[in-house]
């Protein structure tokens, strides 16, 4: 059942990084002082080789930072699989039991109206926090949905997370990674020297575009694939077509020689629905004039090799879709990694000079 | 609501209902099943268990479902004035064979081998005196079910703490020391429980604790093997003046026993004891907590301790196997008397219709009525019959549909509090409506000829009904949250039954990126590196209500589930015990919307039990290996043994990450595309 556009906008959680005012606050308010600076430094330096040597060194240093930080996400990323990790800030089971059931009473008595203002409610939910000794691993959220004509407030109970969610994370990575690959650019002057500025220039403006190119896919492609959805998740129809073939495998390896080489024809996927029904209709005509005490077995196994079909043409679309999304990891990992030796490369040639 | 009194009642005529649901996804519950005579009470038979290993292709149903445990009458409401025990036997009198011995009885001779508690008095959770022989059934066998708020179990022969519950011991057993601030097993949130003092409250003569429960009036109807099994699964719990041994609003499910001591039992709002009725005190030899074990319903009172007092908490699934007991019918007769009594008046006194009506009346309509268990599937009553009863519903769900053309379309979504039934009595016209349980449900049902002898005896209640029939809307006598619960059955249709749901883990697919990082993170989670979460579900527009466990207000599993393996915390969520669950398997067919699997422990299936590569890796490095430890500060990790039997399968649903930062999907979405939310929220804002 889809429900009215305004009425999934409702209860949309978030909004995404583009959409974020900080986004755009965090890359003007980066942006505009390396323009500065790049217009105040580097540009009089140029001709000057120890002012120049200078702003090489001071830009290259931040700019290496940036970078780091920017990998910080995959580290991130990579820290679930540490057990080390994964267990901090284990709440204790019994605390956070009693914890919730306090929250539940404040959320009943909000619905009472009971509390005076916001304020307040997060008052008696962090007191209640408090009293259970698990403020620590636990923090309250007041949060408001839009219910027709007005809001309904509640009390969440969130986990503190040790490291926080992977979401901020990613918006971090995005933010940080973008000023990071344009700044590669104010750091080398405009000017290329040599191979290896050459080839980070190249990468870093490569893994930019890809990273701005997958922005927009991932904003994109995920309603697209909601509405492509086929009745079955996409990953699972492989599975289930793979057990049709078996089956009509099973079955056919089961029948005489002759018979099995008429049928064979089923093993091989339709490409359209027309060529479906005409392969269909002549063999069935044909074989089963032939072979009428198969009659049943015959239509068995046209039946099942046209499931099998309309499934592979009811995933195709999401299957695409889901494709590009992961093209474009294939993309921009591999060349932010390359980026990454020809960074280090960078560093290891500047030390030696 | 405009059409409140037509889609109220199943036999209704005029409302109009919501359109025709959607399409049912993969995974969405199963149809109903075919209907049942009004007001029966389905015998349950035992599932079939899904054989071993036995692969469910994708999109696959559900197999057809069989409730598994007997089922009784249930209500959930506070316990009624107190009880004394019952009259001792006569001293001396002979004592029929597997008859409870009465206080002071002497003792039958102890078959031979057989392990006696001294008779001397010992406080529950005294330390043990070293060498003191065991009472049969002491130790919690490995795998035993520990009841909510227990504490963990104890592996076979490790050394009993002072004061730790499980093993129940006679109040005052012989020769043991007194045991300064030896609690028994945790209370309620807030609840201190007391140092165990001996006996100076009123309380039962000492004993072995067979001999201990057998002087509990409530018991002597119970057969010696369901004492046994009482002594080696229940636990013994002093409390100190003033503790909370549970509390309104909580979903524990033990049933207690009140061995030594007063309780007090009140009900209200909030924490605020001021603010809470008192309805009465509780002596020795009472229970209370059967309304919460044989409804499920969350407990509709609060308990304190009024002085020092030691109660006996029995698991549901315990009391359910006394309950069930063929040997033990007076047991049975006396659970049914006393919980038809709490039941019928403390709903009645609850229900919006018959607010402000005298007591004695009620008491009238409580003699009239009858409970009524309803399981899932089973038609209440049907489109064009004859109205026999008027109902009013205590727990469950039920939707109201009505033949449309061709089609059968629902108009009406009931939950707990609400009634049927009134207008078809009233008009005496046939039923214009079906009204089907989607879960079970406990009624209370009036036959049609009390109802309106009711009605025609007091002229003023039949007033009252009738004006209310006829001006009834839901701000002003629905109960709390149907309004709710109706509104969003219009808006979303009601043939997903989300509405059962505590809460849900719901993906935003228009921002899933389908990038596997929750799937990942739950594997990762879990020491076992079973992935919880799954991307099917019941999906609305983009959200995705995942096959993430939904946490029911009435868990099927947990019904269907005949070795207290599955349990609901005080907040309600339901959870697995990987060490009480032997893998039977009946719970997965069980959950309707397929948040249960069974994950093979051997063979292939149990693959995914090796340690992650990198981890093991690190492991090796000096240095490094502090990344690769993890804490474990609860052992709730899967236990491959059950019962000592090495276990082939092991139930499987998420767990909430319980204990840990944060559910690890949330956790680790990079595209907040996940939350867990409670779906009355979530519909409420649709």
């Amino acid at each position: 059942m889809s429900l009215p556009a305004e009425q999934l906008r409702n209860r949309r959680f978030k909004v995404r990084f583009l959409g974020r005012p900080w986004t755009w606050v965090w890359l003007v308010a980066t942006g505009v002082p390396a323009a500065a600076g790049w217009y105040l430094m580097a540009l009089p330096a140029r001709g000057a080789p120890v002012e120049q040597r200078s702003w090489f060194l001071w830009s290259g240093n931040l700019l290496l930072a940036l970078f780091v930080a920017t990998v910080l996400f995959s580290a991130r990323k990579w820290s679930i699989r540490l057990p080390f990790f994964r267990d901090l800030g284990r709440a204790n089971r019994r605390m956070a039991d009693a914890a919730f059931v306090g929250i539940q009473e404040v959320n009943r008595r909000i619905r009472q109206g009971a509390y005076a203002s916001d304020a307040e409610i997060v008052a008696a939910a962090q007191e209640i926090l408090e009293r259970n000794g698990t403020a620590k691993v636990q923090r309250v959220e007041l949060r408001t949905l839009r219910a027709g004509d007005r809001d309904v407030k509640y009390v969440g109970l969130v986990k503190r997370e040790p490291l926080g969610r992977l979401e901020p994370w990613l918006e971090m990575h995005m933010g940080v990674g973008i000023v990071a690959c344009v700044a590669v650019w104010l750091h080398a002057d405009f000017v290329l020297r040599h191979h290896v500025g050459w080839l980070l220039v190249v990468l870093s403006t490569v893994v930019l575009l890809s990273g701005l190119a997958g922005a927009l896919f991932f904003r994109v492609l995920p309603p697209l694939l909601t509405k492509a959805d086929p009745g079955i998740p996409y990953e699972e129809a492989g599975i289930a077509q793979e057990a049709y073939e078996d089956c009509i495998d099973g079955i056919l390896a089961t029948l005489d020689e002759a018979l099995r080489e008429e049928l064979a024809a089923l093993r091989r996927p339709a490409a359209s629905r027309t060529e479906l029904k005409k392969r269909n209709d002549e063999l069935l005509a044909r074989v089963m004039a032939a072979h009428p005490g198969d009659a049943e077995l015959i239509r068995d196994l046209a039946v099942m090799a046209g499931s099998r079909d309309y499934l592979g043409w009811n995933t195709a679309v999401a299957l695409r879709l889901d494709f590009l999304m992961r093209l474009w990891r294939w993309i921009h990992v591999p060349i932010s990694v390359a980026l990454f030796f020809v960074i280090a490369l960078h560093v290891l040639q500047v030390l030696r000079y | 609501m405009a059409d409140s009194d037509e889609t109220r009642d199943a036999s209704g005529s005029s409302a109009g209902g919501p359109p025709p649901g959607p399409p049912r996804p993969p995974g969405a519950p199963k149809p109903p099943s075919p209907p049942l005579p009004p007001g029966a009470s389905v015998p349950k038979r035992p599932s079939a268990p899904t054989p071993p290993g036995a692969p469910k292709p994708p999109g696959a149903p559900t197999p057809p479902k069989a409730p598994s445990a007997p089922t009784p009458p249930s209500a959930a409401a506070p316990p009624g004035p107190p009880k004394p025990p019952g009259p001792p036997a006569p001293p001396g009198a002979p004592k029929p064979p597997g008859a409870p011995k009465p206080p002071g009885a002497p003792k039958a001779p102890t078959p031979p081998g057989a392990a006696r508690a001294p008779s001397a008095p010992t406080p529950p959770g005294a330390p043990k005196p070293p060498g003191a022989p065991k009472p049969p059934g002491a130790p919690r066998p490995p795998g035993a079910p520990t009841p909510p708020g227990a504490g963990a179990p104890k592996p076979p022969g490790a050394p009993k703490a002072p004061g730790a519950p499980g093993a129940p011991k006679a109040p005052g057993a012989p020769g043991a020391p007194k045991a300064p601030g030896a609690p028994g097993a945790p209370a309620a949130p807030g609840a201190a429980p007391a140092a165990a003092k001996p006996a100076a409250a009123p309380g039962f003569a000492k004993g072995s604790p067979e001999d201990l429960l057998s002087q509990v009036p409530l018991f002597q109807g119970l057969s010696p093997k369901m004492i046994e099994t009482i002594v080696a699964e229940g636990d013994y719990r002093a409390f100190a003046p003033k503790a909370q041994i549970c509390r309104e609003g909580e979903y524990t499910a033990d049933f207690y026993v009140l061995l030594q001591g007063l309780v007090g039992v009140y009900k209200g709002e909030g924490e605020e004891r001021a603010a809470a009725k008192y309805l009465g005190s509780l002596g020795a030899g009472s229970w209370f907590g059967e309304m919460s074990c044989m409804s499920h319903a969350p407990r509709s009172a609060t308990v304190l301790a009024e002085g020092d007092c030691v109660v006996l908490g029995i698991p549901r699934h315990t009391f359910m196997k006394c309950y069930a007991d063929p040997k033990s019918k007076a047991f049975k007769e006396r659970i049914d008397s006393e919980y038809r009594d709490r039941a019928m008046s403390n709903h009645l006194a609850s229900v919006a219709l018959f607010r402000g009506i005298a007591a004695a009346v009620l008491k009238r309509v409580g003699d009239v009525a009858e409970l009524v268990v309803v399981e899932k599937g089973s038609s209440i009553v049907s489109e064009g019959q004859a109205g026999d009863a008027f109902f009013l519903i205590r727990t469950g769900h039920a939707k109201v549909t009505r033949h449309s053309g061709a089609h059968e379309e629902i108009i009406a979504w009931l939950c707990e509090n609400s009634f049927f039934g009134e207008v078809a009595l009233l008009k005496d016209t046939p039923r214009s409506s079906s009204v089907v349980a989607v879960d079970r449900m406990d009624l209370v049902r009036i036959p049609k000829d009390s109802f309106l002898a009711l009605l025609d005896e007091f002229p003023g209640v039949k007033e009252q009904i009738l004006d209310r029939v006829r001006r009834m809307n839901e701000e002003e006598f629905v109960a709390e949250g149907e309004v709710e619960a109706r509104l969003r059955a219009k808006e979303i249709g009601t043939e997903h039954e989300v509405i059962k749901a505590g809460d849900a883990l719901v993906i935003d697919m228009s921002k899933c990126t389908h990038c596997n990082m929750c799937v990942e993170g739950c594997i990762e989670a879990h020491d076992d590196r079973i992935p919880r979460i799954g991307k099917r579900g019941i999906a609305f527009g983009d959200l995705l209500l995942t096959s993430s466990c939904y946490n029911c207000k009435v868990p099927d599993c947990m019904l269907a589930c005949k070795f207290g393996a599955i349990r609901r915390d005080r907040a309600g969520q339901v959870h697995i015990d990987p060490e009480a669950c032997t893998g039977c398997a009946l719970c997965e067919p069980a959950c309707p919307y397929g948040t249960i699997h069974m994950q093979s422990l051997v063979g292939d299936g149990a693959q995914e039990t090796r340690a992650n590569p990198v981890v093991a890796f690190l492991a090796k490095i000096p240095g490094l290996s502090v990344l690769a430890r993890g804490s474990k500060p609860e052992a709730h990790e899967e236990s491959a043994e059950a019962g000592g039997k090495k276990k082939l399968r092991q139930a499987v649903k998420c767990d909430l990450c319980t204990g840990r930062a944060d559910m690890a999907c949330i956790y680790n979405c990079p595209c907040g595309a996940i939350e867990r939310i409670d779906p009355n929220v979530l519909l409420e804002s649709m």
